[in-house]
C-alpha cells in the first residue's frame, strides 16, 4: 500500500466527515433532513445533481463498457447533457419546484402521492424505490470497491465495509444537508480528477485527433465474437438493428440516457432550492460537469484500448479481464503513480455521491413514505423514524452488492447492467405519469395508478421473460415455459424492458385519464402553480 | 472526421459538445431571472408554506 494513496485518502475522509457534521449540526426540522431547508445554492445544488447523477459506474462501470463498445456509447453523453440537464432542468425542474412547494412535498413518493391524491402511489412508488433501489446501489458499491481493492490492496469485503460505514454515518447523521455538502465537495474532485485523466489519455497519443486516429486504425483487433455480433470498430457505431446495436442503443443509450428523468433521488434536487433562478444557473455547471464525468470517461474507456494493444499486445477487454477491471488497470498501468491516488479519491467520490443519495432516497421512501404517511405511525420526532429506515435500507444495499456478482455471469458488466436495470425501472414506472402530470391537468387519479402500475408490469414481464441478460441468469422462464427467455433467437431478448414498457405507460395513462373521473378544481388548483 | 470511424460516433462527438454549449449559453443568458420581484413574492409564498413546518 502507497503512503501517498493512504495520506490523500485520509485527508479526503476527514473533510468529508466533516462536511457531514456540519450538515448534522444544521439539521433541525424534517425540511432540513429531507430537502436541506429548500435553500440551496445553485452550484452546490448543480454539482450535488451532477455528482449524485454520475457514478463509479458511470466512471469505471460505463468507461469499462466504451472499452467493449467504442465511441459510439457517446450518444449516451449527449442524452445525458441534453435530456439530464437540460431538459430536466429547464422544463421538468421548473415545474417540479414550483408544484413540489405547492403541494409541501418532501420526497419523490410524496410528489406523486400529492399531485394524484392518491396514497396508493405514494406507498407503492416508495415500495419500488425500496426493493429496486439496492441493485442499483449495489452496483454503485461494487465500482468503489472494484478500484479499493485495486489500489489499496484490500480485500473485496473489507473495501465494501468501509466503504458503507463511512457513507452510512454521514448521511443518517446529516441528512440532506451532509448529503449536498459532500456532494458539492467531492463532485469538486471529480472535475479535477476527470480533467487532468483527459489530458494524459489524449496527449499520451499524441492530441485529440491522432489519438482518434489510432483507435481508428484498429479495427482489425476487434475479437471475432464481437464482429458477430455487429462490431464495426471502436470509432464505428455497430452494425444497424445488430445485436450489439440493440444493447448499445436500447439498453445503455436509452435505458440510462431517458431513465434519468425520472429518477427519484435526482427529482428530489428540485425542490431543495428556492426559485427558477437557481435552476436557470444549475444548467451551466450541470452541462459542463456531466460532459467532463460521462465524455472523458467512454473516450478514456475506448482510448484505453490502444493503450493496451500497444503494451501488451491485447485490447482491455481482454487485458483487464473484464469491462469493470479496465478503467482501474489502465490508471495503474498507464499513468504516472501519483495521478493513482487523485483518481482513487476521484473514483471514491464518485461512488460515495452517489450511495449517499441512494441511501437518503431508500431511507425517506421507507421512513417518511411509508411508515409515517402509509403505516400513520408517528413519532415525536419524525426524522428519527427515517434514520432507522435508512440503516435498514443501507443494510439491505449491503447484502444486494454481495450477492450482485453471483446473479450475471463472469465478466459481464455487472455495474453497467445494475445501472442500467433501475434507471429502466424507474422510466416505466414514473416516466409518464411524473411528465404528463407536472403539465397536464388532464391525468386522473386512475390514469396516474394505471399508468404506472403498466409501466412496471411490462418492466417486469419483460426483465423476467424476454431481455436476455436477466431472463436467462435468473431462470424462471425456464422454470415456468422451458426455455430460457420467450425472445430466444430474435432481436426482442436484447431490447432493453424500458423501450415496451415507457410507451405502454403512456398509451394507459392518457387512454384511462380520458375515461375517468377528473381531479376536482380545487385540489388542481392546490398542484399547479399558476394563479 | 476528427479521425473518427463513421458519421455516426462523429455527430455523437460533435452534438456532445453543442449540448454542452447549449447549457452553458442558457444558463448565461437567464442567470438572473426569474426578477427579484418575481422572487419575493415566491419567497412570500414559501414564508407562509413554513408556517405549517413541522419541526
Amino acid at each position: 500500500m502507497n503512503a501517498t494513496v493512504v495520506i490523500t485518502t485520509l485527508i479526503y475522509l476527514a473533510i468529508t466527515a466533516g462536511l457531514g457534521y456540519l450538515g448534522y449540526i444544521q439539521t433541525t426540522s424534517s425540511k432540513d433532513y429531507l430537502l436541506a431547508g429548500r435553500k440551496v445554492h445553485p452550484v452546490i445544488m448543480a454539482i450535488s445533481y451532477g455528482s449524485t447523477f454520475i457514478s463509479t459506474s458511470a466512471i469505471v462501470g460505463f468507461g469499462g463498457a466504451a472499452a467493449v463498445f467504442g465511441m459510439g456509447i457517446l450518444w449516451l453523453t449527449v442524452l445525458n447533457i441534453f435530456l439530464g440537464i437540460f431538459i430536466a432542468f429547464v422544463v421538468f425542474g421548473k415545474r417540479t419546484r414550483a408544484m413540489g412547494h405547492k403541494l409541501d412535498a418532501h420526497t419523490f413518493p410524496e410528489f406523486l402521492g400529492k399531485r394524484f391524491d392518491s396514497k396508493f402511489l405514494q406507498v407503492a412508488s416508495a415500495a419500488l424505490i425500496f426493493i429496486a433501489m439496492p441493485l442499483y446501489a449495489g452496483a454503485v458499491m461494487l465500482g468503489g470497491v472494484s478500484f479499493l481493492t485495486i489500489a489499496l490492496g484490500l480485500s473485496q469485503q473489507m473495501a465494501l465495509l468501509t466503504i458503507v460505514t463511512i457513507v452510512g454515518a454521514y448521511v443518517m447523521m446529516g441528512g440532506m444537508k451532509g448529503v449536498l455538502y459532500t456532494d458539492a465537495f467531492q463532485g469538486g474532485i471529480m472535475v479535477v480528477g476527470m480533467l487532468i485523466l483527459l489530458w494524459f489519455a489524449y496527449t499520451g497519443l499524441g492530441g485529440v485527433v491522432p489519438a482518434h486516429e489510432a483507435l481508428t486504425a484498429m479495427a482489425d483487433k476487434v475479437p471475432a465474437a464481437l464482429v458477430g455480433r455487429g462490431h464495426r470498430g471502436w470509432t464505428a457505431m455497430p452494425e444497424l438493428f445488430s445485436p450489439l446495436w440493440w444493447t448499445l442503443i436500447s439498453t445503455v443509450v436509452l435505458g440510462v440516457g431517458i431513465g434519468v428523468l425520472a429518477q427519484p433521488q435526482l427529482v428530489v434536487r428540485f425542490m431543495t432550492v428556492k426559485s427558477d433562478r437557481e435552476l436557470n444557473r444549475g444548467v451551466v455547471i450541470g452541462g459542463l460537469f456531466i460532459m467532463l464525468m460521462t465524455g472523458v470517461a467512454f473516450i478514456v474507456g475506448a482510448l484505453s484500448n490502444v493503450y493496451f494493444v500497444n503494451s501488451v499486445g491485447k485490447i482491455a477487454v481482454a487485458a483487464a479481464g473484464g469491462p469493470d477491471n479496465v478503467i482501474p488497470l489502465f490508471i495503474k498501468e498507464n499513468l504516472p503513480e501519483w495521478f493513482t491516488a487523485v483518481f482513487m479519491i476521484t473514483l471514491l467520490a464518485a461512488a460515495m455521491s452517489t450511495m449517499s443519495s441512494q441511501f437518503h432516497t431508500m431511507g425517506s421512501a421507507i421512513g417518511h413514505d411509508i411508515m409515517e404517511k402509509g403505516m400513520g405511525m408517528k413519532s415525536a420526532k419524525p426524522v428519527r423514524v427515517v434514520r432507522v429506515a435508512m440503516l435498514f435500507a443501507i443494510l439491505f444495499t449491503t447484502l444486494t452488492a454481495y450477492l450482485l456478482p453471483g446473479f450475471f455471469k463472469s465478466g459481464a458488466t455487472i455495474i453497467v447492467n445494475g445501472t442500467a436495470m433501475f434507471f429502466g425501472l424507474c422510466a416505466g414506472a414514473f416516466l409518464s405519469i411524473y411528465g404528463l402530470g407536472l403539465f397536464w391537468k388532464g391525468l386522473t387519479k386512475a390514469g396516474a395508478i394505471s399508468g404506472f402500475l403498466s409501466g412496471l408490469f411490462v418492466s417486469f414481464f419483460v426483465l423476467f421473460f424476454v431481455f436476455e441478460k436477466v431472463a436467462k441468469p435468473l431462470g424462471l422462464c425456464e422454470l415456468l415455459f422451458g426455455v430460457p427467455t420467450l425472445g430466444s433467437g430474435t432481436t426482442l431478448g436484447n431490447i432493453d424492458p424500458l423501450v415496451y414498457a415507457v410507451p405502454v405507460s403512456l398509451l394507459c395513462t392518457v387512454a384511462v385519464s380520458l375515461f375517468s373521473k377528473k381531479l376536482d378544481e380545487p385540489h388542481l388548483a392546490a398542484c399547479f402553480p399558476e394563479k | 472526421m476528427l479521425g473518427l470511424g463513421d458519421w455516426g460516433v462523429s455527430l455523437a462527438y460533435l452534438l456532445m459538445l453543442a449540448s454542452a454549449a447549449l447549457c452553458v449559453i442558457y444558463g448565461f443568458i437567464n442567470w438572473n431571472k426569474p426578477s427579484p420581484e418575481e422572487e419575493i413574492k415566491e419567497i412570500a409564498e414559501e414564508e407562509e408554506w413554513e408556517k405549517g413546518e413541522i419541526k
